[in-house]
């Protein structure tokens, strides 16, 4: 295949549904759970998971976390 | 590196490490928590001396109460048992036996009151899971440090895990269940017994009974999970693999065909039940 700068694009609406009828087969039959928990930090990774993970399931059945730095709870211990 | 609790697998393992590697290049990490029995770090002490290795004492009980793992516990508790207080001691367990009726498992939470005086319910799901995830803070917490300790120390982290524990699911994933090697996950527990017999380990860790050390009064494997003892369940699922007839099992054990039948479901259904804890995550091919 040729070699050129477009060579990465992909047919988002395709791998969105691929994405999507995946993981709900891995969650639901694989891993037999009823939803997911996905780490959300504003960040464009967590962001797109956490939105194919709502497609998938349902927003009812996935749970953002949350977890800042600092203004939390913070003890030291040894 | 690895993590010792004074129980006989870790013992086990860190004993083959120093034999492996030289003792000066394992490093026991003891990592007590509130709940802990006081037993355990003595004896575990005990092994690294025994052993020659460094040891290196990390009370968890601050980061669990950071991640407020303790108060999330307590919570669930209380919505069993709306007297209880924090300084009361629980234990969770198993509310079936093999041996006795089908393996319907469900849990039972008990509490024991300052006076001695012991409470039992069954816990609703909703709330055992609580529970239990609340405690696997522990495990999870243990399982940073020791890579802490090892990455400082360019070192890998022993998993401690026996057959029956990997098998049958019992163990935290990414918790003790997160390791870079798990010499003895394929050796039963009544193997590991034998192999401290040649290693010599420390009698007084022979001896233990093997409890769960994670909830504060004090709670046996048997009653919090297995449900059968290691001399029964052992022999039985090495029958179960390898196809032994029913009644000659039973006949060995001195156990009804039954019982035995039993005991071959409650394996296969943990195994069933737990393939997820095993399984690394899903990816795309």
């Amino acid at each position: 295949m040729e070699f050129h700068k477009n060579i990465l694009n992909i047919d988002a609406a395709k791998v969105t549904d691929d994405l999507t009828e995946l993981i709900r087969r891995q969650i639901r039959q694989d891993l037999k759970r009823e939803g997911a928990v996905v780490g959300i930090s504003g960040g464009i990774d967590s962001t797109v998971v956490a939105a194919l993970c709502a497609r998938a399931l349902g927003p009812d059945k996935v749970l953002g976390v949350i977890m800042p730095r600092g203004g939390g709870r913070y003890q030291r211990g040894y | 590196m690895v993590g010792i609790s004074g129980g006989i697998d870790s013992t086990v393992v860190a004993a083959l490490c120093a034999r492996a590697l030289g003792p000066d290049k394992v490093l026991g990490v003891i990592m007590p928590e509130t709940d802990s029995s006081p037993d355990s770090q003595k004896l575990a002490e005990n092994l690294a001396r025994h052993l020659g290795i460094e040891f290196i004492v990390e009370n968890i009980t601050g980061a669990l109460d950071g991640f407020n793992c303790y108060q999330r516990r307590n919570e669930a508790i209380k919505e069993v048992f709306p007297d209880f207080k924090p300084e009361y001691k629980t234990k969770i367990t198993i509310g079936s036996n093999p041996l006795e009726g089908a393996a319907l498992n469900y849990f039972k939470v008990s509490m024991e009151k300052p006076d001695g005086e012991m409470k039992s319910k069954r816990l609703p799901l909703k709330q055992y899971l609580q529970v239990v995830a609340a405690s696997n803070f522990k495990q999870r917490t243990r399982m940073s440090s020791l890579y802490y300790h090892a990455e400082r120390l360019n070192r890998a982290v022993a998993g401690t895990g026996n057959k029956d524990e990997h098998e049958l699911g019992f163990f935290v994933k990414y918790g003790d269940g997160g390791a870079d090697l798990k010499p003895i996950a394929h050796l039963f527990k009544m193997q590991v017994f034998q192999l401290a017999e040649y290693l010599q380990v420390p009698e007084e860790i022979r001896r233990r009974i093997p409890t769960t050390d994670t909830y504060s009064a004090e709670v046996t494997q048997t009653d919090f999970f297995f449900g059968v003892n290691f001399d029964i369940l052992d022999p039985a699922w090495w029958a179960m693999e390898h196809d032994v007839p029913a009644a000659r099992v039973a006949e060995e054990l001195n156990l009804t065909e039954d019982q035995v039948m039993r005991i071959y479901r409650d394996i296969q259904q943990k195994k069933r039940n737990t393939t997820y804890l095993r399984l690394h995550p899903l990816e795309i091919e």
